[in-house]
């Protein structure tokens, strides 16, 4: 009845973008930042990514645009949270309002026209390397090189890293031009290949920066968890038309991702506290 | 020692620093340390050794001066700098990452030191360590499981992994039992024997006399004198630690202490009975203590830090649920009650660390007398409403009678100096006319004159009747006001003594697992 | 100087430099409009200072500043929900399912329940995200906002299902009888935010939740619930905010329609209004008026060819501008 394995492949581009994202946040946290923003960089760097693909024509060139644009917010939140030290979900949440305002403004210049698209080669290898190769160099970077001590010890008690002579600002401006980076990857490939196809359409991008931040707690700040998890709420979004199949209303359906990621929270800190895994001290401790 | 012929291995030259809020720290402070030799910096807390070592290690930076490695002229931009300059500092409260294994620790600060140690190499330097030195942690570890000895030991093994010549320890036996300061000494020794300059901070005349080669000794953050130990006399270095007149001020108060009289009542305020408490990572962290405190009494408990003398105290004001067992105040069950129970009994609480346990920072002191009051009887709160001018003038009274410096009750708690902090604490609790007073290290990181005053409000706040525990790390301090002491040891009280104490009794208790 | 004139003074000279520097920022923004940097700064003034403007903000302004005032308690506690959007949405259906399909006339007393029941489901959703946080140690950022998807979602079911009224995805209007005015709407809104400022200022809960966020230690040691508190908080904030929708209902919407899933948006900028009237019920009034009335530019500036959604970016240049300023002047300040 179900075709099971159309459904997992429908799930890779949503987990994709899931996955790209998440990470890029999960690397930030480690680092002892919390980043809210995601949601209008990701925002905006599909916009800018509309933009510059439908003007230069290469698909290429909006990518790369996306990302600079993603990693320009990163570096405004780093600029306000590590220079200035400005409340740090005040500044999360005000990137997300500026994200979605200008990438909206950029967005819409495009008419609504279909851009140029990346190819099937380069969407299958982001796909490889936000699910496979990404969460095994931060594993190995993370939790296997000396590297990682430095970011996870932010992570865990800043004030004894600095004591300790770790480089802070900047092991912390690294963490967020990666976060930058990715979260503005995941903007362009889901402009590219979501929902929408390569065009523009005014406030429908919405949703995918929240999730990603809930799924950094449901991957419990570990790169295979993340992936894992940003696989599973992938397929929970390709199976909305399925559940419209069964009678669920779409209403309903659409917002199954959520229902099941809220209750997923719920439960998952006591599942991740008996297997021994721990969140970075700084970012989460009950 | 003859250190003419030697070259320093560290120099500091007119060190000085002043903070932010104008505190002068460090005044024009000029110091050698030669190879092999072990230099005790002698002084009170607040003199500003902390200070001055840190400014050696890079973690902090003079506000003049200069300092030179082996006769070179060089800036710390960060503890990294001073680490590759072979510079270790052993701080009073080991830096480690708790969650973090022992190995992952020692490779952070090797790596950040410069040496090119991956796991492998860090473990077989390990070895070598533990053959030559006897100096053994399990590198697998995490650092919460460990006691503070252990996490001690953690620290030196950075300074010998990073293979420092200029080895700086800060208070390094304040948390220890007597056999591991034994061991520590003469690991000491054997540093400075290997040609390394070692500078050890004490406040303990007796510990610089028994470690040091010579003695540099800091008083309101100057540097008085240096003496060679063959030179020193007990009597002129108290001189230079705290200035005559005082001395003189001080025997004077604890004369007048002395002569206060009290009669324990036959009340009991507190009861314990087989107490449980699990710690923060799920380990029993107290197991199975009991006691009993009466009206006017006060009841010391020792131990060496991290024998679970912290999740007790947290348990008894109300904060940390226990597994099993009673506590009972002035007779009512509070043993599954919250801390707002103990604050309609009348108990006050006088935590560990003033800022954010006491006294929530950024806020006036008005705004935390009313916090400390919040579930008092005496609360300036009628049907959940607050009396704000009724605060005031509490927090005015409480400033005036235990003389507090301060500009006044909308000052922020923040700006007080340590011991005016406590003080204003110790008032505000007092306040409550308390059945029961629990505090904990009082007196931690005051200087004698505030530590003094603190002891003696306690001590007249139990002649006015109230019972009084006291948790402490110091034993002189214990031996000098209770009227009991029990020994918590391993989450168990292993022994009680009574007055004339045994301090070498007490102290063997202390290690006994 | 004491803490609290000294944190008013550089507040107060943060906030001026702050708005300043935005304007400046907007200017430079404008340049890149259609408009130009001077036609912009033309239209935007003129905008800004014409009557009509400020009054066809304040239709907004309720549910902004009931959203900004109740997250101004939340913030002050720590608890950094952002389910105001879902807590309007679900307060506007819960007035509306009371008065069109319970009560079914008007009046004082009905309008007054309709108001009283949109508070109630606010209080329920936001007391859910509470919960979740006491209980169970969910991050709230996250629970509120799934919520409000799902708040979304339940809208869309309403007005596409059991509500739907003709062929639009979309309930009946609510008859004429069944609504309030907008001089009552505003004067609601106002007397809740100032009770909300009376709360934290003068009950023993305001010293509660200034210590749970600055000192958890130490309030837990003198008796302060730090569960209890959380848990009120998100009541309370939940209650306000879902008068709000309430109000908002009775007032402009009259009718439930289909929404996207960038939702009304009320609840949103009040989280900008809320951070911008320094996490006081009473500046977040003020803020949401200033967002209210950028709000209600941006049909102006359509006219003239600039995106709707041009005015959210300035909305974040504005709260961002602020916080610099503020920042900056307070650390001055401390020194």
């Amino acid at each position: 009845m179900v075709n099971i394995a159309a459904l997992l492949g429908q799930a890779l581009p949503y987990a994709t973008v899931y996955a790209l994202a998440a990470q890029g946040e999960m690397f930030l946290e480690r680092a002892g930042l919390f980043n809210l923003g995601l949601e209008g960089m990701i925002y905006l760097s599909a916009g800018v990514t509309a933009i510059v693909s439908l003007h230069t024509g290469s698909p290429v060139y909006g990518l790369l645009a996306g990302i600079v644009s993603s990693a320009i917010l990163a570096l405004l939140y780093g600029f306000f949270v590590i220079s200035l030290g400005a409340d740090q979900a005040v500044t999360g949440l005000s990137i997300v309002f500026l994200g979605i305002g200008l990438g909206d403004v950029i967005g819409r210049a495009t008419g609504g026209a279909v851009t140029p698209s990346i190819g099937i080669l380069a969407d299958d290898l982001i796909i490889v390397l936000a699910l496979l190769v990404l969460p095994v160099i931060f594993y190995l970077v993370l939790f296997r090189s000396w590297l990682g001590y430095v970011v996870r010890s932010l992570g865990e008690n800043v004030v004894t890293a600095r004591a300790l002579g770790v480089p802070v600002t900047l092991t912390r401006i690294v963490a967020l031009m990666i976060n930058g980076t990715l979260v503005g990857l995941a903007g362009s490939y889901l402009f590219f290949t979501g929902p929408l196809g390569s065009r523009w359409v005014s406030m429908s991008l919405l949703g995918w920066g929240w999730m990603s931040l809930g799924i950094v707690i449901l991957g419990y700040w570990h790169p295979v968890g993340v992936v894992a998890a940003s696989y599973l709420v992938g397929l929970l979004y390709a199976m909305r038309p399925l559940l419209e199949t069964v009678g669920i209303p779409s209403s309903i359906a659409d917002v199954t991702p959520y229902l099941v990621v809220i209750i997923a929270l719920a439960v998952i800190s006591a599942l991740y506290e008996k297997m021994n895994v721990r969140p970075p001290t700084a970012i989460w401790s009950r | 020692m003859n250190n003419a012929d030697k070259k320093p291995l560290l120099s500091l030259r007119n060190i000085t620093k002043i903070y932010p809020g104008g505190v002068i720290a460090n005044k024009d402070i000029s110091l050698d340390i030669y190879p092999g030799e072990i230099l005790a910096l002698l002084g009170e807390n607040g003199a500003g050794k902390t200070t001055l070592v840190s400014i050696a290690a890079g973690l902090i930076k003079p506000t003049r001066g200069q300092i030179l490695v082996k006769g070179e002229s060089v800036v710390f931009n960060s503890p990294r700098d001073a680490m590759r300059k072979g510079i270790a500092l052993i701080p009073q409260n080991p830096m480690l990452i708790d969650n973090f294994t022992v190995l992952e620790n020692l490779v952070l600060v090797s790596r950040l030191a410069g040496k090119r140690y991956g796991i492998r190499l860090a473990k077989k330097r390990l070895e070598e360590i533990e053959k030559k030195y006897g100096l053994f942690v399990n590198p697998s570890a995490y650092v919460w499981s460990l006691s503070f000895g252990e996490r001690q030991k953690a620290e030196i093994l950075k300074a010998l992994l990073i293979d420092a010549s200029i080895v700086l320890l800060d208070e390094p036996t304040t948390h220890l039992s007597p056999v591991e300061v034994d061991k520590l000494l003469s690991l000491t020794r054997q540093l400075a024997n290997e040609g390394r300059g070692v500078v050890f901070i004490t406040h303990r005349l007796s510990e610089a006399l028994r470690v040091a080669d010579r003695i540099a000794v800091m008083r309101r953050g100057r540097l008085v004198a240096v003496v060679s130990r063959k030179d020193a006399r007990v009597d002129q270095l108290l001189n230079y630690m705290f200035g005559e007149e005082r001395i003189g001020r001080l025997t004077e108060i604890v004369k007048r202490r002395r002569s206060l009289s009290r009669k324990v009542s036959k009340d009991i305020v507190l009861r314990v009975d087989d107490l449980w408490v699990r710690g923060p990572h799920g380990e029993f962290s107290v197991r199975g203590a009991s006691l009993e405190l009466r009206g006017a009494e006060i009841l010391g408990v020792a131990g060496i830090a991290g024998n679970g003398q912290r999740e007790f105290f947290e348990t008894l004001i109300g904060i940390r649920k226990p597994s099993k067992g009673m506590i009972s105040i002035c007779g009512v069950d509070v043993t599954s009650q919250s801390s707002s129970m103990r604050g309609r009994l009348g108990v006050g609480i006088i935590p560990e660390d003033r800022l954010g346990w006491a006294l929530v920072p950024g806020k006036s002191l008005v705004f935390n007398t009313v916090l400390g009051l919040y579930s008092s009887p005496k609360a300036p709160i009628r049907f959940s409403i607050v009396n704000w001018r009724i605060a005031r003038k509490i927090a005015r009274d409480i400033i005036k009678s235990l003389e507090v410096k301060v500009p006044g009750p909308d000052a922020n708690a923040e700006s007080l100096s340590g011991g005016n902090m406590q003080r204003f604490i110790v008032g505000r609790e007092l306040y409550k006319a308390p059945c029961l007073l629990l505090a904990m290290n009082p007196t931690s990181g005051l200087d004698v004159e505030a530590a003094e005053r603190i002891r003696d409000l306690l001590l007249r706040e139990a002649v006015r009747g109230a019972g009084i525990l006291l948790v402490s790390e110091d034993l002189d301090e214990l031996v000098e006001v209770s009227d009991r002491i029990v020994v918590m040891s391993r989450g168990r009280i292993v022994y009680e003594a009574y007055r004339p104490f045994n301090i070498d009794k007490i102290a063997e208790a202390m290690t006994v697992s | 100087m004491d803490t609290r004139l000294r944190g008013l003074v550089y507040g107060a000279i943060g906030l001026v430099l702050g708005l300043l520097f935005s304007v400046l920022v907007s200017v430079v923004l404008g340049a890149f409009t259609s408009l130009g940097a001077l036609g912009f700064s033309k239209i935007f003034l003129s905008s800004l200072l014409s009557k009509d403007t400020w009054v066809s903000a304040l239709p907004y302004f309720v549910p902004i500043a009931a959203s900004a005032s109740s997250l101004a308690l939340a913030y002050r506690a720590g608890f950094i929900t952002i389910g105001a959007e879902g807590q309007v949405m679900l307060g506007a259906v819960a007035a509306y399912w009371l008065l069109y399909y319970v009560i079914g006339h008007g009046g004082v007393v009905a309008i007054t329940a309709a108001i009283l029941v949109a508070g109630f489901m606010g209080a329920l959703y936001g007391g859910l995200v509470g919960g979740l946080r006491v209980g169970l140690g969910v991050n709230e950022i996250l629970s509120s906002l799934m919520l409000n998807y799902i708040a979304i979602g339940i809208v869309n079911y309403l007005v596409a299902g059991p509500w739907q009224q003709g062929g639009y995805t979309r309930t009946a209007p609510l008859p004429a009888n069944m609504s309030i005015g907008l001089s009552i709407a505003v004067l609601v809104v106002v007397l809740v935010g100032l009770f909300l400022e009376l709360f934290i200022v003068f009950t023993k809960y305001g010293v509660a939740i200034d210590s749970v966020r600055l000192a958890r230690k130490a309030a837990q040691t003198y008796g302060v619930g730090v569960a209890s508190t959380i848990i009120i908080v998100a009541l309370l904030q939940g209650f306000v905010a879902g008068i709000g929708g309430g109000v908002l209902l009775l007032q402009l919407l009259r009718q439930l329609r289909s929404v996207g899933l960038g939702g009304w948006g009320y609840g949103y900028m009040g989280i900008l209004a809320a951070w911008l009237g320094g996490l006081r019920p009473l500046g977040a009034l003020a803020a949401s008026l200033l967002i209210a009335v950028l709000y209600s530019m941006r049909s102006t500036l359509q006219l003239y060819g600039v995106s709707d959604s041009f005015v959210l970016a300035l909305e974040a240049i504005i709260v961002l501008s602020v916080l610099a300023f503020t920042t900056l002047s307070m650390r001055r300040g401390e020194k």
